[in-house]
């Protein structure tokens, strides 16, 4: 809908909260509206006539200029995350679109941005993610609320537990949370990697053992079961463990007791125990692989944790939290990541769950230092050009509409054998259709 | 007496942050002669001021800085000039002749902008002076490179 040629430009800007501000071909500013003024802190006397970058100080304006990009013909920008420095050294963070804009005959005269303060989001996002976040651990998830409501109940009572997860869905960080609302929080946490240690070292490891064992033990060592004394001890990758040390294992919890290697009387020991692993532990039993027995005794408690695909919804408050935690120890300042980052994130099937969604803002982190983490950071594999479809995705992951579409295009000509007329009958779509589909996947970096 | 300019092509660069550039010069008898740059390893504000510190820069005059990267600049010793704007000729006459404040960009001609510690700048999302005073002038960084004359 066209704004009627006599409505004042000038009074339609000062009622928006956006900032916008225009730009002639020498990048001097033309107008400045109110909201501009209150957002930047500079007056609009003072910026009109002034080079937009000696105004607006945003992250991208020397080199990166997306008003510039506009102008020199790229597509117009629409809801990119930067942010701009204030003259009172504090960063805002701002959404920012532009275009370029045309006199009545076509020509080419400037540019327009306009951008939206979005401090007042990101500190309530922040407050979200405090809101959400259990022990280290965050979530917003039904998934993750129900292990949170019953976290504390089982914390506290001596019962050996039994975490269920994959890989990356961060079994350790709820062992620790188990110990720290313990009773036991003040006694030591100790973790040992079962599936990382050959069968003798791990028993040594485990249990201790006395001087003069074998070849070399000139000093008695104490095991892990020990240094837990009073704690937690965590045996991760439970399903690794080889049978014999399973034996002895059982004993442990049976018995609360156990016999260094070496030693001729037995060792009491008052250690929780919390197991945990990525096998389908009963499966391993139905093999002959895993003790049904020690099974039973392990799976007193069982938490089984969601993986992340499960839980999409946790992505957004989980990547602020890696993010603020990177910025913490590797001393970065990036405040977020853009929205196309988070669309895709919220797209992406995280194989590797929470751990993978580290690695990616870690890699990322590499390349952008400070300010918001744009695709171009991100790791090849997870950057949309050039993509190819996965046509075996489930049908209930998040998708686009046009992805969808191609997706069933994709998948059509495949069952035909790559015959395109076939697909159409298939499809019952004309070959223009399919045509225009294709290009519209392409486009989309669909293949 | 050494005066570092963050620079973008041949101006000042609208965010300290984002020069491409952080040109050397070394004042002598009030003249101001090149003397090479800096490449810092990294643009956070900590690895920028241990570079700065690292080199031996006295003086900073930039356009645009958070608050955070100025604090960090301060905490190793280098006096912050910013929000200036204007090409690397003119910045350098008008520091010679004392007259920064001519060049101060758009709203920036109160005391406002001189303040230093002001705006958090570190995103708001960690505690303004463990973060700012955490990893200043711990350890030097960056390298320094020649002019070719």
């Amino acid at each position: 809908m066209a704004i009627p040629k006599q409505l004042p430009c000038e009074t339609i800007l000062a009622g928006i909260a956006d900032g916008v501000f225009t730009v002639d071909l020498d990048w001097n500013i033309t107008s400045f509206n109110e909201a501009a003024s209150h957002i930047t802190g500079v007056p609009a006397s003072e910026a009109l006539g002034s080079k937009c970058w000696d105004v607006f100080h945003s992250s991208l304006c020397d080199g990166q200029c997306a008003l510039k990009a506009c102008v020199g013909g790229a597509p117009a920008v629409s809801g990119k995350s930067i942010f701009i420095v204030r003259t009172d050294g504090e960063k805002v963070p701002v959404s920012i679109s532009a275009a370029p804009l045309h006199d009545e005959a076509g020509k080419l005269i400037g540019g327009v941005e306009s951008f939206r303060d979005l401090s007042d989001i990101h500190r309530l996002r922040r407050e979200v993610e405090r809101s959400h976040t259990f022990e280290d651990i965050v979530g917003k998830s039904p998934a993750l609320e129900k292990i949170f409501a019953i976290l504390p109940q089982v914390a506290r009572s001596d019962a050996t537990a039994l975490i269920l997860g994959d890989s990356g869905t961060g079994k350790e960080l709820f062992a620790r949370a188990l110990h720290n609302l313990s009773d036991r929080a003040s006694a030591p946490f100790v973790a040992v990697n079962c599936g990382a240690l050959p069968e003798t070292l791990l028993e040594s490891e485990l249990f201790g053992y006395k001087a003069g064992a074998f070849t070399d033990a000139k000093r008695d060592k104490p095991g892990r079961f020990q240094q837990a004394k009073g704690g937690t001890i965590f045996l991760d990758e439970i399903g690794d463990m080889p049978m014999p040390l399973q034996v002895k294992l059982l004993r442990v919890l049976q018995d609360k007791s156990y016999e260094p290697l070496g030693a001729v009387r037995s060792e009491t020991t008052d250690a929780r125990v919390v197991a945990a692993t990525n096998h389908d532990l009963q499966a391993l039993v139905a093999e002959g692989r895993f003790r049904q027995d020690l099974y039973y005794r392990l799976n007193v408690v069982q938490l089984r944790l969601p993986s992340l695909a499960e839980r999409r919804e946790d992505v957004p408050l989980l990547v602020n939290h890696v993010i603020r935690r990177l910025n913490a120890v590797q001393g970065k300042d990036i405040e977020g990541v853009s929205e196309d980052v988070m669309a895709l994130f919220m797209r992406h099937s995280f194989p590797g769950n929470v751990r993978e969604l580290e690695n990616i803002l870690e890699f990322a982190a590499i390349l952008c230092p400070s300010g918001f983490i744009q695709v171009e950071h991100l790791p090849e594999q997870m950057q949309p050009a050039g993509r190819s479809m996965d046509l075996d995705r489930p049908c209930s992951e998040p998708m686009t509409l046009e992805e969808a579409k191609c997706r069933a295009v994709l998948a059509a000509i495949q069952r035909n054998g790559g015959r395109r007329m076939a697909a159409c009958r298939e499809l019952e779509i004309s070959k223009d259709t399919l045509r225009r589909t294709l290009a519209r996947c392409e486009k989309l970096g669909l293949k | 007496m050494l005066l570092c300019l963050a620079c973008y092509g041949d101006r000042l660069a609208s965010l300290a942050e984002n020069a491409d550039q952080y040109r050397l010069y070394r004042v002598q008898d009030g003249h101001a002669e090149p003397e090479g740059g800096i490449a810092p390893p990294d643009r956070d504000p900590a690895s920028l001021a241990r570079a700065m510190a690292a080199c031996g820069v006295r003086e900073f005059v930039c356009g645009g800085i958070t608050g955070c990267c100025r604090r960090h600049l301060e905490i190793t010793g280098v006096r912050v000039r910013p929000w200036v704007s204007g090409d690397v000729d003119e910045v350098l006459a008008a520091w010679n002749a004392g007259g920064l404040e001519a060049l101060s960009m758009p709203g920036c001609g109160g005391p406002r902008c001189d303040q230093p510690g002001l705006g958090r700048g570190c995103g708001g999302m960690r505690n303004r002076n463990q973060s700012c005073a955490r990893g200043a002038g711990q350890r030097p960084g960056g390298r320094k490179w020649e002019t070719k004359s």
